[in-house]
């Protein structure tokens, strides 16, 4: 990816994606999915995937477009759902930006803490992602979740 | 009289001791006299498609390695050195030419001889011999693409298990060649025939707010589908040739294009194999469930999803997209299964109400429960027991001596 030629042009616009990372994770730690939703283009979508070791292969958990996105996030509360609390952990490792496009590669964990108030370590992995500027803000093109994590202890209707 | 020791008024089969979820010596005698006697499903033959490819597992506690050999069998044995009882493979799959334990270096061929010691010299005073401490056998057999292992060397060959309670399932599982192309895990906290309970009475698809939606026999009064009751504590349900959900009326469209073998569309077929395997397939994808007990309230369940050997990338996503947006780690209808018994066995053993009820009567409609009663005539049956009174008669001194 070709980077931009105005150095102090180019960290501005990673410290927007920075941004558009961080409030990510604190828009899903508050469950504000129709918040969450925005912050991808129209164009777009999710996917959580991990390697299994079991069957030698990369495997999805969630791939779904935008479109999809927006219909399975509107019924989330019909659902019986794991009432635990959630808190992202971010930290991103690599941005590169070319033009109105971007990648972005983020370690994150996610921290769940149950009714009792106990807490554990949920999902381990990293964020890689695709991004597009488009009126003057960063969206995710393709915003996916990389997980180290293979068993996880409760099942989820939320995304990670 | 206290009421939770008040037995409901309904006949013996109708009503569940909900100890025999919670008692620890109930779940030990279930290893001995069902999990080390039966047929256990431990992978699908596409895990291991080439020579060499192995896959390592457990069946009833106990390490099993499950391997192609390069004449294409395939075979399993205990994942157990004959040196000094480490595990041969720590790996959970891969692909070999041999087997090398990492502690000693004993070496396996495939075909589970000991083909080679490390510093052999040292056993030459005492003449050991390489040709009796190959890997220990067990006894295998596949049906319909499923791999099956046996502890009990002496059991009935498994078509005479699995034959008939696989029959509708041939067209879809046998007719084209299928692969494993999902697989996740999890340890629920709950006892394993809660799950498999689950996945037999469809009273409970109220649940799911999907299915209240694109299952209209979940509310209606009667479904295309029957349960049918076949030996050995196997059950199913399906219709004969009838579609039964209707995704569309949910608003979900583009899941069920090119249907197996044998179904249509939108038609579901499931089958319940005594005592912990769930295959069910919609349309044109297989679910396949696998339970690992490893205590009353603990039991590892694999999840597997498979679809046609050779699918376009545009199909394998439909595909993928039908099967996750149910059944995968973020499906909408398994992680609300799993929080529903997990509950559920939390509050057994608290032991407020000692019974369950599993009284329905509804002609074989895919609510009654007549499937789930035949479960536990076989449970019954195979640990001696009345699954309505475990701890009363003959069973008591059975369930003492399991407890040692």
């Amino acid at each position: 990816m070709q980077a931009l030629d105005d150095p102090l042009a180019e960290l501005v616009e990673r410290e927007a994606i920075r941004e558009l990372i961080g409030a990510t994770a604190a828009i899903l730690d508050k469950e504000d999915l129709a918040g969450w939703i925005r912050l991808f283009a129209p164009e777009s979508e999710y996917e959580v995937s991990a390697y299994s070791r079991e069957i030698r292969a990369n495997m999805s958990w969630w791939k779904t477009t935008r479109p999809d996105l927006d219909r399975m996030l509107d019924d989330v509360q019909q659902h019986i759902r794991d009432s635990g609390r959630r808190l992202h952990v971010v930290s991103p490792i690599s941005i590169a930006v070319a033009g109105g496009r971007a990648t972005a590669v983020s370690h994150f964990v996610v921290l769940r803490t149950q009714n009792d108030g106990e807490t554990h370590l949920y999902v381990a992995g990293r964020y890689e992602d695709a991004l597009v500027k488009k009126g003057g803000r960063w969206l995710y093109a393709h915003h996916h979740a990389v997980l180290e994590t293979r068993m996880l202890e409760s099942l989820t209707h939320l995304p990670l | 009289m206290n009421p939770k020791s008040q037995a409901p008024a309904l006949p013996d089969t109708h009503y569940l001791d909900n100890r025999i979820f919670t008692e620890e010596a109930i779940y030990r005698r279930e290893q001995s006299e069902i999990f080390q006697k039966v047929w256990l499903l431990v992978c699908h033959e596409s895990e291991i498609a080439k020579p060499g490819d192995f896959r390592a597992t457990s069946a009833a506690g106990k390490p099993i390695l499950v391997v192609r050999t390069p004449e294409g069998v395939i075979r399993s044995f205990y994942n157990v050195c004959r040196h000094r009882a480490a595990p041969v493979v720590r790996e959970e799959s891969g692909c070999t030419n041999e087997f090398q334990c990492f502690y000693h270096q004993w070496t396996y061929g495939l075909n589970g001889a000991l083909t080679g010691i490390s510093k052999p010299e040292g056993y030459k005073r005492v003449r050991l011999d390489k040709a009796k401490l190959g890997l220990i056998p067990v006894k295998t057999d596949i049906y319909a693409g499923f791999v099956f292992v046996c502890l009990d060397d002496s059991v009935a060959p498994l078509a005479d298990y699995v034959a008939d309670i696989f029959a509708p399932m041939l067209a879809p599982l046998g007719t084209v060649p299928l692969e494993v192309f999902h697989f996740h895990k999890m340890v629920i906290q709950s006892n394993w025939k809660l799950w498999q309970d689950n996945n037999s009475e469809r009273y409970h698809s109220y649940l799911h707010a999907i299915n209240r939606k694109t299952l209209p026999w979940v509310t209606g009064k009667s479904s295309p589908m029957k349960l049918r009751m076949l030996a050995h504590g196997h059950s199913g349900y399906w219709s004969d040739g009838e579609a039964t959900a209707r995704y569309d009326i949910g608003g979900y469209t583009g899941l069920v294009d090119e249907a197996l073998p044998g179904l249509q569309q939108n038609e579901m077929r499931v089958i319940n194999l005594f005592p912990d395997v769930m295959i069910n397939i919609r349309s044109n994808v297989v679910r396949v469930d696998r339970m690992v007990p490893l205590g009353p309230g603990r039991t590892l369940v694999e999840w597997r999803g498979l679809g046609v050997k050779g699918d376009s990338a545009e199909m394998r996503a439909v595909r993928l997209r039908h099967h996750n947006l149910f059944w995968g780690p973020a499906g909408r209808n398994l992680a609300e299964d799993v929080i529903a018994v997990e509950a559920q066995w939390k509050c057994m053993e608290a032991d407020v109400v000692r019974y369950s009820i599993l009284a329905r009567e509804e002609d074989m409609n895919p609510t009654d429960d007549e499937n789930v009663r035949a479960f536990y005539q076989e449970w019954g049956r195979r640990l001696g027991l009345r699954a309505n009174a475990p701890l009363d008669g003959p069973g008591r001194e059975a369930i003492r001596a399991s407890a040692g």
